[in-house]
């Protein structure tokens, strides 16, 4: 076997480690959800094939409708709010200030703690007799909220929870970006006359882009599949004002065990996030970055 | 030594090799899954090693599954093929599972479809075509728990025995202004509460959830207008807080709320909080006085799977743990028994002379009546919820309720 054979060989073989475990536990899992949205499947028993039936039950499905509305509202707010302060938090990070390594770290500590862990932490802050939210308003003079517990804030509360857990991830990730920016770039700009604020959008915002596109993605499909959360402190509740399309699609197969209907919730939002995705990606790499 | 005095030894040293090999074989070990509290767990643990006695040759190896996932797993394991032999399972997974032919049937393994030691209510729930699906371990009955202290101030010394007198009594017991209030009159907390609460209401008013043949929900009928009707009555009293969060419990051992709904679990939270005040329990009250009184329920059960390859081990082990033998563990842990020989069982008597408020809760099983059998009662619970909370937001009770039905006929439509 010549050198170039044997290079062919381990190049496949490495290649191919990561691919049959994509073929196996990501695409073929598509290809089966696809199959059980046409049936009507319990687990306990085999599936029946009934056609389009759980896509047109779906049509006429308020729940499933409100479902999609929640989790756009949640994705309409939750998105920008976090990217923003992402950007934010990054810029102030991205300094040589001492201590700035610790603000990193703190920024980025929700990040490892476990999801359902500090949802239940959550609960208790906007507790509404004894939580720490509440005690805060009192002690400024403001009346109480029933935070989780109300149609009208228990979603913003749970916007609030899951912007604070992924602020650090993100940031992390435009940190990254901000720190492979050429500093020459906003020297020259500097020297020309250009201000912190108008570099920052003729310069930084620019070349943030490649890191941007991968930021919003995530948090995009992110946000379309928020479920822990949701599951831990609402229950999609007060009146289903906080159910999301991830949390209809659990229900609906572990808890009433109608996995083929579950299955086609699954492949809508499979569908709506590949597109949200093309799209986004469209929109937001479009041109030279050094143009 | 000759041949024959070797082979003798031989023989010999084989057989005394194979007693106790033979003695091992017959040791059948049951799995056992059990996905409870810790308060349940500690009385779990002491049946198991009750059992283990007096079965010498049945071993549990007991293995604890998290409450929250506990029917993932069963459903995956099931499906799968790798069951356990036994596993405790509520709400409507228990039909749903014999439907399938999941579950052995216990008639088999001689237990009475007439059974007599244990409260019908509950016995109600393993019950399906003719079989015993699983013997139930649980009853948790639902009542009011009211603070002595709360009701000695206002000056009230009966419980509301008709709604009528339970509203009044939330005003007599609220201390404070709207906006302001330092003692609320009555409390209801936590989403699962307030389906119960309803379902309660709708048996007390004499409706079902169900039609006859479990082909429809009929909750948004008169009797459920009615139920939705005092929940509103509720709502506006400045001195209920209903949809109030977990943390009721705490409030009403604490005095900051006079009286809540509730079930069992307030007996172990009194046992260990150290500010607890003293409580007193009282069954829901009834639209009319004179109507027979008629609590809710919930109820679970261990079942035996029938891909067991131990089946009458297993369903030796489900007999026990529901007997008044092994329930008194459970109320010396502060649970009521689902047996009502447990009146008779030494630990049971004791816990019962140190906490007359879990008699109480006890006694009122014989009254109680859980929620439907029906395989799709999840999926009813699941819109009911949403329903009262509607209500509780200032919703029609019959635009709330008929929402809720529509969307329940259509997921039973899907059958």
């Amino acid at each position: 076997m010549t050198i170039k054979q044997q290079q062919l060989l381990l190049g496949l073989f490495f290649l191919g480690i990561p691919l049959l475990w994509l073929l196996v536990w990501v695409i073929a899992p598509i290809f089966v959800v696809l199959y059980l949205s046409f049936t009507s499947f319990n687990i306990l028993s085999p599936p029946e094939w009934v056609g389009f039936w759980n896509y047109e039950d779906l049509w006429h499905d308020n729940l499933y409708w409100r479902a999609f509305g929640n989790t756009l509202y949640f994705t309409a707010f939750a998105m920008p709010l976090g990217i923003s302060l992402s950007m934010l938090l990054a810029l102030l990070v991205n300094t040589r200030l001492p201590g700035a390594w610790l603000f990193r770290t703190i920024y980025y500590l929700p990040v490892v703690s476990p999801l359902i862990a500090t949802a239940l932490v959550w609960v208790l802050f906007y507790e509404v007799s004894s939580g720490l939210f509440n005690y805060l308003l009192n002690s400024v003079g403001l009346s109480a909220q029933p935070w989780l517990n109300s149609t009208t804030t228990a979603m913003p509360a749970i916007i609030i929870m899951s912007v604070w857990k992924s602020l650090g991830f993100n940031m992390v990730i435009i940190l990254a970006a901000l720190q492979a920016i050429p500093k020459e770039l906003n020297e020259a700009a500097s020297l020309d006359g250009a201000g912190r604020v108008r570099q920052f959008f003729a310069i930084t915002l620019p070349l943030l882009r490649p890191a941007m596109t991968y930021v919003l993605i995530t948090t995009l499909i992110g946000s379309f599949q928020v479920f822990s959360q949701v599951y831990v402190m609402t229950e999609g509740g007060p009146n289903n004002s906080t159910v999301t399309l991830v949390h209809l699609i659990y229900r609906t197969a572990f808890q009433n065990l109608d996995f083929g209907y579950a299955s086609a919730m699954a492949m809508v939002l499979f569908i709506i996030l590949v597109i949200a995705s093309f799209i986004n990606l469209r929109l937001v790499s479009r041109g030279n970055l050094y143009e | 030594m000759t041949k024959s005095r070797r082979l003798l030894a031989l023989l010999a040293s084989t057989s005394m090799l194979a007693v106790p090999a033979f003695a091992q074989e017959d040791v059948v070990t049951i799995q056992f899954w059990e996905g409870h509290s810790v308060q349940e767990e500690q009385a779990t643990i002491r049946m198991i090693e009750a059992f283990e006695a007096s079965h010498p040759n049945i071993k549990v190896e007991r293995i604890k599954t998290s409450f929250g996932t506990n029917f993932e797993r069963i459903t995956t394991a099931v499906a799968s093929n790798s069951a356990p032999d036994v596993s405790p399972i509520w709400s409507g997974f228990l039909t749903q599972f014999a439907e399938q032919g999941q579950l052995a049937d216990l008639t088999q393994y001689g237990v009475s479809a007439e059974e007599t030691d244990i409260y019908p209510g509950a016995f109600e729930y393993v019950l399906w075509n003719d079989g015993v699906y699983g013997l139930p371990y649980a009853y948790d009955p639902r009542f009011l728990v009211m603070n002595d202290q709360a009701f000695a101030d206002a000056g009230i010394t009966e419980p509301p025995k008709t709604f009528d007198e339970l509203i009044t009594q939330i005003e007599q017991l609220t201390v404070g202004t709207p906006g302001n209030i330092e003692r609320y009159g009555f409390g209801l907390g936590g989403a699962d509460s307030l389906a119960y609460f309803f379902i309660n209401l709708l048996y007390a008013e004499g409706g079902q959830v169900f039609n006859e043949d479990g082909t429809e929900v009929v909750f948004n009928n008169e009797a459920g207008v009615a139920a939705g009707e005092i929940i509103s009555r509720l709502a506006e009293l400045p001195g209920a807080a209903l949809n109030a969060g977990e943390g009721l419990r705490q409030n009403v051992l604490q005095g900051r709320v006079a009286m809540i709904y509730d079930g069992p679990w307030v007996f172990y939270d009194a046992s260990n909080d150290p500010e607890s005040q003293p409580i007193s329990i009282s069954r829901v009250p009834m639209p009319n006085a004179d109507d027979v009184p008629l609590n809710f329920g919930s109820v679970g059960a261990y079942v035996v799977y029938e891909q067991s390859d131990n089946k009458e081990a297993a369903a030796e082990f489900v007999k026990f743990l529901a007997s008044a033998e092994a329930q008194q563990y459970r109320v010396a842990m502060l649970k009521p028994g689902v047996s009502p020989g447990v009146f008779e069982a030494p630990e049971a008597i004791a816990t019962f002379e140190e906490n007359p408020g879990l008699r109480t809760a006890q006694e009122l099983l014989e009254e109680s009546r859980i929620f439907p059998r029906h395989k799709n009662w999840p999926s009813v619970f699941q819109a009911i919820i949403p329903a009262v909370e509607a209500i509780i937001s200032g919703e029609e009770p019959q635009t709330a309720l008929d929402n809720a039905a529509n969307q329940v006929n259509r997921t039973l439509r899907r059958g």
